[in-house]
């Protein structure tokens, strides 16, 4: 093997040790669903297609009212929707292109039981993590046109840790890193990681439409 | 490719996947994301797969043309990678590789994306080339320039490139 495949292969195998895949399944359902809208404007035609995103446009703008709806278990502001469930899990999905107030959805979140801290520009992790965020927190990744749902258990977070929300604005989209963090010890860094830290995942929050 | 076996095939395959995708764009971030996104396109046309045959082919062309886009739309910068900060701390790598690692960054990406497969993949040249879609020899050109730039950070000296 020539030391050029070996440092190659060094470097792959680092990057493959840190990977976190969604389980199967969950890929699975996202294709599914990819296929589902494939057939869905396949069979609806142009014309109809433009009223769908003609609809989209009128809801955006019904999400971006400038004073939280609190009330019937959801919350809505302009750059977020998080909805109780009746599990006790809640549901966070954040709009594409839309700022979140860090403060306002860290308040939020502890609303519905869930310790978060939640910056912008800077992440915080505990090494090492007290547990992995998969536990915590399930949901798809961003599908083409849909901001991106995630379903986060608190139930599950172990004593004495809470969510991080680390959101960076990169030149190729938005990035939020969440991981569990032990709340006697953990630092703050103001670089996006180049790797998910161990136990943390990342979702492409915040990205430019496609 | 029924569920199951494409729930094996993804198990075996996205780590690897995530590894040679993460060489190519420098970004481990982008390269997780871009290989999850081209495995749930894989599985929405998985007949077209099915009739291709190669699967794992598949999912790493889509996921570097997701990549791609991706950086295309950063019009920001001119590479892929090269808007990544490196890690603020990294598990105990030598200065060396930190330097192979930064030299890598700075490679034209198809010249990176070459290398990945002919050295990593352990493809050969004319498979690299239907994989990219160029010619045997513009492969060849990407290779030994890429190699010529990683050379100063290597300590033996480059093979010749075969067929």
């Amino acid at each position: 093997m020539s030391e050029l495949t070996s440092e190659l292969q060094r470097m792959a195998d680092d990057a493959d040790r840190q990977a976190r895949p969604l389980a199967a399944a969950e890929i699975i359902r996202q294709g599914d669903r990819r296929r589902r809208r494939s057939l869905a404007r396949q069979s609806l035609g142009g014309l109809s297609v433009a009223g769908v995103a003609g609809a989209g446009v009128a809801l955006g703008l019904g999400l971006t009212g400038s004073a939280p709806a609190h009330g019937t278990g959801t919350i809505r502001t302009a750059a977020f929707t998080l909805v109780s469930n009746a599990n006790g899990t809640a549901t966070l999905t954040i709009k594409n292109n839309v700022l979140f107030e860090p403060a306002t959805l860290q308040a939020d979140l502890a609303q519905d039981g869930i310790p978060a801290k939640v910056t912008v520009g800077s992440f915080c992790s505990s090494d090492p993590a007290p547990a992995s965020v998969s536990q915590v927190i399930s949901g798809p990744k961003t599908q083409p046109g849909e901001d991106p749902t995630i379903t986060i258990n608190p139930a599950e977070m172990p004593a004495g840790t809470e969510l991080s929300f680390g959101n960076f604005q990169l030149a190729n989209g938005g990035r939020t890193i969440i991981a569990l963090i032990d709340t006697g010890s953990y630092t703050c860094a103001s670089a996006a990681p180049t790797a998910p830290p161990r136990g943390s995942a990342v979702f492409g929050f915040g990205r430019s439409p496609s | 490719m029924e569920r199951e076996e494409f729930a094996e095939f993804y198990a075996a395959s996205f780590q690897r996947l995530v590894g040679q995708l993460y060489t190519m764009t420098g970004d481990q971030c982008e390269a997780q994301d871009a290989v999850q996104e081209a495995f749930v396109r894989a599985w929405a046309r998985r007949g077209k797969i099915d009739r291709d045959g190669a699967p794992e082919a598949w999912v790493r062309v889509t996921a570097w043309r997701i990549a791609a886009s991706r950086w295309r739309r950063a019009r920001a910068d001119t590479r892929l990678g090269s808007l990544t900060a490196r890690p603020e701390s990294t598990a105990g790598p030598t200065p060396d590789r930190v330097a192979f690692s930064d030299a890598l960054r700075k490679v034209p990406a198809e010249q990176r994306r070459a290398l990945v497969l002919y050295h990593l993949c352990d493809m050969t040249v004319d498979q690299v080339a239907a994989e990219t879609g160029v010619r045997a020899g513009t492969v060849k050109a990407r290779l030994a320039r890429g190699r010529a730039a990683l050379a100063p950070y290597l300590r033996e000296t480059a093979a010749p490139v075969t067929e």
